[in-house]
């Protein structure tokens, strides 16, 4: 199987945002678009730049304001959340991704302006205060500098902004599979009626686990 | 001196008389004295402003105590001396002419040739008369009140009226505060984009009522009442920048119910204060701040939150109020236990601005008035028809309650009660379509009953208060009559770029598909040929349950043309409605589109405002609000039965060009349109559907001689027939 190519990783991300709009998903979105720097090429949400996404030493609603304010991001969701989808190919093989589900710190916060529920009626009830918003990322870099097997795997997620947390996962993860694995544990059972439509033939990868790592407790795409 | 270019003016700003907006200054019996003067001087029109905060940049403020804008004249400032002692006056007055010239000289469209086109003089005032005066000539410029006739004669010096209007522009300085987003450059001269610059340039001047409300400080509770776009906002806005302006020290609050005011308040207020005074406002001081509030620093702050703060009383959040009051009642319901847990509240404000008071509460108003300090300045805006309920807003009276000995706490003078007649969002035909829909006024009547009206006022004045006059009839309860929209509150330039068939479009569709892609194209032809730009389209919803999945596709159609759009949700900050630095079409439901407007609004499937099987009043209103969002064109759409019978509404509206014409219900009339059709809370539907459902059972059971009527108990069946037997 010949490996996804930047093209095909664009058309996915295209295909998942046209996908979240139809579902009423996504309040706001940016393109996703394909970007050359000499033999790499990305994919990645137009208002991407270098630097963006560092995350240094600042409190998770601080990086959340600023990347919402600074238009960081492929979608807003309905209750805020921002999506992010960086691909990067160096001669026509996946290099890297990043692919991150960032909630909304305030939604809880909902509860203070009763116009709220008035204007958006869908979400009056499905507020619930019992649940934590956690941010989750699914990252991919296959350069050898970084790899280390059982400590930083190729393909990991990292859940809660724990810098140390990489759980290792079989292999890069297609746009879509992410806004379906996103959507379902997290959307899903909080909209009722929800249908989303995502591409049935998704990008995959070939496995890029390590053996080390099949050996622990790990996440399959 | 005078303009050379004949442009439509909209008949303002008024110079048929000597108009008056009294604000505060140093010397109010002086500028009394003056004000009588001046309006003793036969032929003198203009505009006379007492204390308006008009200074100089920076340290150098001098405040201007009296200013008289007139055709004639041009402007004359006054320096107004209380008291004898007039020294100083030729720096007075050269001080505060060279500060005023600067200040025109900023606006092109008052200087030709490095020259300004309107007069700047100064005039010393003196009250008392004596000898000192006497001894000075004309030249002099210290008139009395026996002199000043003449002085005035002396500086006589006519411009036109379009100089005149842009000089009442230039010192209120309105363009500067309504300056948001990037200036328009159509390039074809009829676009409907080059359409939309020349009524957003026209609108630039507060008319007198305005500046009124803006400029004159009651002691005591003030009520502003108008219709949505009659500029109710800005006057807060700038009444709040006014008030700090001429008192630095005062304590100010400015609150709202929508969450996106706060931005548009904070922006009005801030190039006010810039403009006129060269500095920021004192935001310590003036706090925009939200009704209810949250814990968690300043700008989630809310007056009622910090009610709670301040008197040591329980702080709840809309979760729990709700669970304690009911989704309706959740915020009367804390502000009134919050009132009783705090006999004697502290006094932490001098000042208490409030708008859309018609959705905040009386429990809230309260709330604020209790935290006023004496003479407790509580100014309240509310628009008159937002509901259409037929009663309005409270009376303050019931409002504020009463004292200990009985009397109302809050009863309103001529003085306090303004109401703001000008519309200048909606033109007549919107406007007039928007009410005959929203009342229902053209609506078949349904069978059985004697009208198809859907709510009406109960007091007939309502009416002419906003703005609308009999041609035919009687405007009596029980009577025929016909209203229109007087050309005073509906100014005709609202209306004159285009059409009149082409500003209110109805149109049916088969299907939701169909309207959509008439709307995606529209929508694309609107940005590339007509000269819009992404924030001048909104697409309305008007059922909040359905507003997700009825826009979705309409988006993703557009989306694959090309065509960015967002979704104004719950997520969206106070500042974004409209995407802000992006080219974005806002699509939305109807109450977050509460207090925005645009120049091409899309109503889709208008059909589910048609009727209803409860709550008929509350689906008419939220096409109502809906329409009145837009500043120039609006295109209702749908499909079905429903819509057919909502276009044969319309269609009797623009037969009847635009007029009201309808018998006004008798009062029993009015006692049932309002009990049939209004709006009810999803609690008391719910126990409306089960009762229903109970009764259908009994009447079930009676018919079918499992139950009978002996079993009721000779009381219970009294009672039903008391309450059902007469058709009450």
């Amino acid at each position: 199987m010949a490996e996804p190519r930047a093209r095909d990783v664009l058309s996915d991300a295209m295909a998942t945002i046209r996908a979240l709009v139809a579902a009423g998903l996504a309040n706001d979105y940016n393109n996703v678009v394909s970007r050359r720097r000499g033999s790499a090429e990305s994919v990645e949400y137009s208002t991407f730049t270098s630097g963006a996404d560092l995350l240094s030493d600042v409190s998770y609603a601080e990086l959340y304001e600023s990347q919402l304010r600074d238009r960081l991001y492929a979608i807003r969701m309905l209750d805020g959340a921002l999506l992010q989808i960086n691909y990067r190919f160096i001669s026509r093989r996946l290099e890297r991704h990043r692919l991150a589900y960032l909630p909304s710190p305030l939604l809880v916060d909902f509860d203070d302006d009763p116009s709220v529920y008035i204007a958006d009626e869908l979400w009056a009830d499905a507020v619930d205060h019992r649940q934590v918003p956690v941010p989750i990322r699914f990252d991919y870099d296959d350069r050898s500098s970084v790899f280390k097997p059982g400590v930083h795997p190729k393909s990991h997620v990292t859940l809660g902004q724990h810098k140390n947390c990489r759980i290792p996962v079989t292999a890069p993860i297609s746009a879509s599979s992410f806004v379906g694995f996103v959507t379902q544990h997290f959307y899903a059972e909080r909209i009722p009626g929800l249908q989303l439509t995502l591409p049935s033939r998704p990008p995959r990868w070939t496995t890029s686990i390590d053996d080390l790592e099949k050996g622990m407790t790990h996440m399959v795409v | 001196m005078g303009g050379n270019v004949q442009t439509v003016t909209d008949g303002s700003p008024e110079t048929d008389k000597l108009y008056v907006v009294r604000g505060t200054n140093q010397k109010p019996v002086a500028s009394d004295a003056l004000v009588e003067a001046l309006q003793a001087i036969p032929g003198l029109v203009g505009h006379l402003y007492v204390g308006f905060p008009i200074g100089g940049v920076g340290a150098n403020r001098q405040p201007i105590d009296v200013l008289l804008l007139s055709p004639e004249h041009g402007v004359i400032i006054f320096d107004v001396v209380e008291g004898t002692d007039f020294s100083g006056y030729t720096e007075r007055q050269d001080d505060a002419a060279t500060q005023m010239i600067a200040k025109l000289m900023g606006y092109k469209e008052l200087v030709q040739r490095r020259k300004l086109t309107v007069a700047v003089e100064s005039l010393t005032f003196v009250v008392g008369a004596d000898a000192s005066v006497s001894a000075l000539d004309e030249t002099d410029r210290v008139a009395t009140t026996i002199s000043l006739p003449s002085h005035l004669s002396a500086l006589r010096d006519p411009i036109s009226h379009e100089a005149f209007e842009r000089a009442v522009s230039a010192i209120q300085s309105l363009n500067a505060i309504r300056r948001t987003r990037t200036p328009r450059r159509p390039s074809k001269s009829d676009s409907l984009g080059a359409r939309l610059k020349r009524l957003e340039d026209s609108i630039a001047t507060l008319d007198v009522k305005q500046g009124q409300a803006v400029i004159e400080t009651v002691e005591g509770v003030q009520r502003i009442r108008g219709l949505a776009g009659s500029g109710k906002t800005i006057v807060l806005a700038l009444k709040a920048a006014y008030l700090q302006a001429q008192h630095p020290d005062w304590r100010i609050a400015v609150t709202f119910n929508t969450r996106s005011l706060k931005g548009q308040f904070k922006r009005l207020i801030n190039n006010f204060t810039v403009e006129q005074l060269g500095e920021e406002p004192d935001w310590e001081n003036l706090r925009v701040v939200n009704s209810w509030g949250a814990p968690g620093g300043p700008d989630r702050d809310g007056l009622y939150h910090e009610f709670c703060r301040e008197n040591g009383v329980e702080y709840r959040d809309f979760r729990s109020a709700k669970n304690m009051f009911g989704f309706e009642k959740a915020f009367s319901g804390v502000c009134g236990d919050a009132l009783n847990s705090a006999p004697n509240p502290r006094q932490v404000y001098d000042v208490v601005l409030i708008d859309e008071a018609q959705d905040l509460p009386p429990e809230f108003l309260r709330l604020c008035y209790s935290m006023l300090s004496s003479p407790k300045r509580l100014v309240y805006a509310y628009d008159e028809l937002q509901t259409l309920n037929g009663e309005g807003m409270q009376s303050p009276e019931s409002i504020f309650g009463e004292s200990a000995r009985g009397r109302p706490l809050v009863t309103l003078s001529p003085e306090q009660d303004l109401i703001l007649q000008k519309c200048y969002r909606n033109s007549r035909p919107v406007l007039s379509a928007a009410h005959a829909l929203g009342f229902g006024i053209y609506r078949e009547a349904p069978r059985g009953a004697s009208t198809g009206l859907v709510q009406m006022f109960s007091q007939t004045s309502l009416w002419t208060d906003v703005g609308y006059a009999p041609v035919s009839g009687q405007l009596r309860l029980g009577h025929k009559v016909e209203l229109a929209r007087t050309e005073e509150s509906s100014p005709r330039f609202l209306e004159s770029h285009s059409t009149l068939d082409s500003l209110v479009e109805f149109k049916i569709f088969d299907s939701a598909q169909q309207q959509n892609s008439w709307v995606a194209k529209a929508i694309e032809q609107n940005l590339r040929e007509d000269e819009l730009r992404h924030d001048d389209i909104v697409v309305i919803n008007t059922d909040p349950l359905t507003t997700r999945q009825n826009l979705s596709p309409l988006r993703v159609q557009l989306l694959e043309n090309g065509i960015h759009t967002h979704l104004a949700g719950v997520d969206s900050g106070p500042d974004t409605f409209f995407a802000e630095g992006q080219a974005s079409v806002t699509f939305t439901g109807v109450y977050r589109a509460k207090g925005n407007e645009a120049g091409m609004v899309y109503v889709v499937n208008a059909q589910e405002c048609h009727s209803s099987a409860r709550n008929l009043a509350l689906v008419r209103n939220r096409l109502f609000t809906a329409m009145t969002r837009s500043k120039a064109w609006v295109r209702v759409l749908g499909y079905g039965p429903g819509m057919e019978a909502l276009k044969a509404e319309f269609d009797k509206v623009v037969e009847e060009e635009w007029r009201l014409s309808f018998r006004y219900p008798t009062q029993g009339e009015l006692a049932t349109i309002a009990v049939s059709n209004r709006e009810m809370s999803k609690e008391e539907e719910a126990r409306v559907e089960e009762t229903k459902a109970s009764l259908a059972g009994l009447i079930d059971d009676l018919a079918a001689g499992r139950l009978y009527k002996e079993d009721l108990g000779p009381e219970t069946l009294e009672q039903l027939q008391r309450l059902i037997g007469n058709g009450q």
